[in-house]
């Protein structure tokens, strides 16, 4: 036993149990222990602790380390975030103005540059936690960010597969993302390894397969996704109708084409109208390109039926085939007794086939199904807002904000200053009694707004001389969350060496 | 060129984290009606809820803050957010000539910093106090050596089931006794006895320890002159700092290390660490603060200025003050450091041979590699020698990422445990953790 623990299991024990003497020992410890001699046992215990501990705490040796190490990182080729910068994201990652991170990351990898160092455990946590930032932190994190994120299970997301070696190991998960990866590069090649991969997979994970197949879909992937129509499995065959009807060529979608030309005619005449037989059964080729028979509560049997050909068909068919406008078209099925259908139908398929005209004409009618918008590209669903605008195609001023907040991306200056136009007269309408819902809106566009036009904005948003009003609450976060995204997105300039 | 403020350091100065809060929300132009600044000081009127706007302004060479406000913090939310404001995007005040509210408190200021460096004690009542002050610190050691004796008599495994009470009502006695030095160590103990797994052998350390020093001040006549300091200093007694900075001081190029704070109930406490190149010592610069109060965050760490540093009395020139800055601050663009850890404990050891109580040393360690494995997570040196991280610490994937497994010059504080991270140097910058 050492003298230290000879001396621990003394003052365990206590003096009064069992008298203490001190312990002999070699060398220089042995010849400090003998020194010592105080009052009583107690004395002595206490001093041969203080000696001990004393020698223990000057005499530590380092021992050697015997674990290997891992690969070093490699070297990072993009210069990292400034400071300043880095203070933007850790506010945000803090909870300040968290909705413009992907802002910030989106901007910082245009700008050629990554994420410092010691943000990245933080960066990549939050990836953990929000699978929808994943993309854009993937590409911001750099070599040492994917260096790091081998080292932590829960960061693994992160981690690209470089090669097809990868690919025979690797778990469900890393392969999917190898072939978002792959389908953004080379979509033949990743197609071609799921269907190798395909016979010996279990139903979740080729279903997890197929939805890669969603980025980058064509024509050359047709034959594959048709051949799913007869998987095995349902979790699979759910995932092929939507596939298919977004390939305009596809047989899929001339198959339904040829079902609705047999059932749906249009009555010419002044007043045209539609008529609508559908078959008393669904035959095998219905039930084979997914056609469901039974229908969700609150829907006729039939009228799912028809909502299902009619969702699988591009809308510019219905134009060509009956020579029509989409409003007049959109007015005519509105009438019918089939209504119903058409309108759910024809939302989904302007949800699959971009086409701004449909939107527009949809949206006159059905102004609660913004959501189309975002289909479109940028500049179009600007213009789209402000053709709709025009119309006065909303509800109430809260379907005006609506319909303007619909635009999720950055706004252009000309729709942004629209925006303010419409936010003014609606202050000087209702600042004393603003809809709750209409100032969350408006809040919102924080986000989206310019914050080249601050100024403007400060104009028409802060005449509210009242700080404790709703409006003026509104207002000032509004300012605060554009002052904090032009300072970050300045910042983010300058690092960039602009 | 004035001292370069980063957000970093005004958000240090927040009293506690509500403040920073409503801070934030006023740290935008938008809130101030006017904002100014130029070498000296920065100032502004903020719109408040009294119909005139609070004025604020702030001294930039330590910094200081006054605001017109009612506000009982300090700083209050108004001189923060200036502060964050300006720091955060220095752009976005415009360089103006100071208005009289800002040069009549600036000239008010100087005048008052004079006059307290004036004022010196009558020598017979310091005297007549410090003895008086002596006899209760040993009043209390008495009752102390019972309380140590006694514990070892019962054993430890006995007091170890022992209420709070046990240890905070002797630690309190010490407050009383004017020994808040020993107060520490026996609150220390108490946490310690209900720490779990090795409590035994870090209790008794402790009370060896703490007998040493109980001991070392009943003999203090019998000392030498430094040790005399040592014992007095880890009792409790406090140096008031002018007569710190009366003492000679040293000369040399310091760079800032890093910074650690400790916050205990209601007193911060925060450690500077300063590096004098050209003579290789360590200097530490202790700031006390009350919750409310701001600690001194002028000494950002991975910036250097040549100063006059004098040390408290002891036999281990440690802590220290800065006497005159003899430079402006710059970012540093090296760190050199102790090659090996076996220098390190070296060097620790000599310094405890001398004062046994000196608690935690920081070092600039360079060619050091951060790891974690199946052991933890531990620093290893170029000659593949490892000591352990505290558990406490909480950024070690941080560390990670910094050094990527590549060398990196680690300035970390040593306890003869573990090694606590304070900042780390790699690939020409320093990052604070």
């Amino acid at each position: 036993m050492s003298a230290w623990q000879e001396i621990l299991n003394a003052a365990l024990i206590g003096t009064n149990r069992k008298p203490f003497t001190p312990p002999a020992a070699d060398g220089i410890v042995g010849d400090m222990l003998a020194q010592i001699e105080g009052l009583d046992g107690e004395h002595n215990l206490l001093a041969a602790a203080a000696a001990l501990t004393q020698w223990q705490r000057a005499g530590v040796l380092p021992p050697s380390d015997a674990s290997s190490f891992a690969e070093p990182s490699q070297p990072d080729d993009r210069p990292r975030c400034s400071a300043r910068a880095g203070q933007h994201l850790l506010r945000m990652l803090n909870g300040d103005y968290v909705q413009a991170l992907p802002e910030w990351l989106d901007t910082l990898y245009q700008s050629g540059q990554r994420v410092a160092e010691e943000y990245l455990p933080a960066v990549l946590t939050r990836g953990a936690q929000s699978s929808d930032l994943r993309e854009a932190i993937i590409k911001v994190i750099g070599e040492r960010g994917r260096w790091l994120a081998a080292l932590n299970d829960q960061w693994r997301y992160a981690i690209g597969l470089h090669d097809e070696v990868d690919w025979e190991t690797a778990a469900t998960t890393a392969r999917v993302l190898f072939l978002r990866d792959l389908r953004t590069t080379d979509p033949d090649h990743a197609r071609e390894l799921i269907e190798e991969a395909w016979p010996n997979e279990r139903a979740d994970d080729r279903a997890g397969y197929l939805e890669t197949l969603h980025i980058n879909l064509s024509m050359a992937d047709e034959p594959f996704i048709e051949s799913c129509l007869d998987d095995r499995s349902k979790k699979v065959r759910v995932l092929v109708p939507d596939l298919l009807a977004r390939l305009p060529q596809s047989a899929y979608i001339q198959r339904m084409i040829e079902r609705v030309e047999s059932c749906i005619t249009l009555k010419g005449g002044a007043k045209p109208k539609l008529e609508v037989i559908l078959p008393t059964t669904l035959d095998e080729a219905m039930l084979r390109d997914g056609i469901e028979e039974k229908p969700p509560t609150k829907m006729g049997k039939k009228a799912w039926w028809l909502l299902q050909m009619l969702r699988a068909i591009p809308l510019n068919y219905w134009g060509e085939e009956w020579r029509k406008t989409p409003t007049e078209l959109v007015d005519i099925a509105d009438g019918s007794d089939w209504k119903e259908a058409f309108h759910e139908g024809w939302i989904t398929a302007a949800g699959r086939h971009p086409d701004p005209e449909w939107v527009v004409a949809l949206l006159k009618k059905y102004p609660t199904h913004g959501g189309i918008l975002q289909s479109l590209a940028p500049e179009e669903q600007e213009r789209c807002v402000l053709e709709l605008l025009e119309a006065k195609a909303y509800e109430d001023d809260d379907g005006l904000f609506r319909l303007i907040a619909y635009n999720q991306r950055r706004w252009s200056e000309d729709y942004a200053g629209m925006a303010l136009k419409h936010i003014n007269q609606y202050y000087k309408k209702h600042k004393d009694n603003p809809n709750w819902y209409t100032l969350q809106h408006i809040q919102a566009a924080a986000y989206t707004f310019p914050p080249e036009l601050l100024e403007d904005a400060r104009k028409v948003l802060l005449q509210d001389q009242d700080d404790t009003s709703y409006w003026r609450r509104m207002a000032d976060t509004f300012i605060d969350t554009l002052e904090f995204r032009r300072s970050m997105l300045e910042e983010l300039k300058i690092g960039a060496g602009g | 060129m004035p001292v370069q403020w980063t957000p970093e350091q005004a958000a240090g100065l927040a009293p506690d984290p509500k403040s920073l809060q409503t801070a934030e929300k006023l740290a935008t132009p938008g809130k101030w009606v006017t904002t100014g600044h130029d070498d000296q000081a920065l100032w502004g009127e903020c719109k408040g809820s009294s119909s005139k706007p609070y004025q604020t302004a702030i001294d930039l060479s330590e910094p200081a803050f006054r605001c017109s406000c009612p506000s009982r913090k300090f700083p209050c939310k108004h001189g923060l957010a200036l502060f964050l404001l300006y720091t955060r995007n220095p752009r976005a005040v415009e360089t103006a000539s100071q208005p009289d509210w800002v040069s009549d408190w600036l000239k008010k200021r100087t005048a008052r910093a004079t006059r307290s460096t004036e004022r010196t004690p009558d020598p017979a009542t310091q005297a007549k106090r410090i003895e008086q002050r002596h006899r209760k610190v040993l009043d209390g050691l008495e009752e102390l050596d019972l309380w140590l004796t006694d514990m070892v008599r019962r054993g430890l495994a006995d007091v170890q089931g022992q209420s709070y009470k046990y240890w905070e009502g002797m630690a309190a006695r010490m407050v009383d006794a004017q020994a808040s030095g020993m107060a520490r160590h026996i609150h220390e103990m108490g946490i310690i006895a209900s720490s779990g797994q090795g409590w035994q052998d870090r209790l008794l350390r402790k009370a060896g320890l703490t007998y040493l020093l109980s001991q070392g001040y009943r003999r203090l006549d019998t000392l030498p002159p430094e040790v005399q300091a040592d014992v007095r200093t880890a009792v409790g007694w406090t140096i008031r700092e002018d007569e710190v900075t009366a003492r000679p001081g040293l000369q040399d190029h310091w760079i800032v290390l890093g910074r650690r704070l400790e916050e205990d109930d209601d007193i911060r406490a925060q450690r500077t660490w300063l590096w004098g190149v050209d003579n290789a010592q360590i200097a530490l610069i202790l700031d006390f603060a009350h919750r409310s109060q701001p600690l001194d965050t002028s000494l950002l760490p991975g910036t250097w200025f040549d100063a006059d540093v004098a040390f408290y009395p002891g036999s281990v020139a440690l802590r220290a003050a800065v006497r005159e800055r003899l430079s402006d601050t710059s970012p540093i663009d090296a760190l050199p450091g102790y090659a090996t850890f076996d220098d390190v404990v070296a060097v620790y050891a000599g310094m405890l041979a001398r004062n046994p109580w000196i608690e935690q040393v920081a070092f600039p360690l360079v060619d050091a590699i951060p790891i974690g494995d199946s052991l933890g997570w531990g620093i290893r040196d170029r000659e593949g020698r490892r000591l352990p991280v505290a558990p406490a610490f909480a950024k070690n994937w941080e560390l990670m990422a910094i050094s990527g497994d590549h060398p990196v010059t680690l300035v970390a504080e040593w306890d003869s445990r573990y090694l606590t991270p304070l900042s780390v140097w790699a690939d020409g910058r320093m990052v604070t953790l």
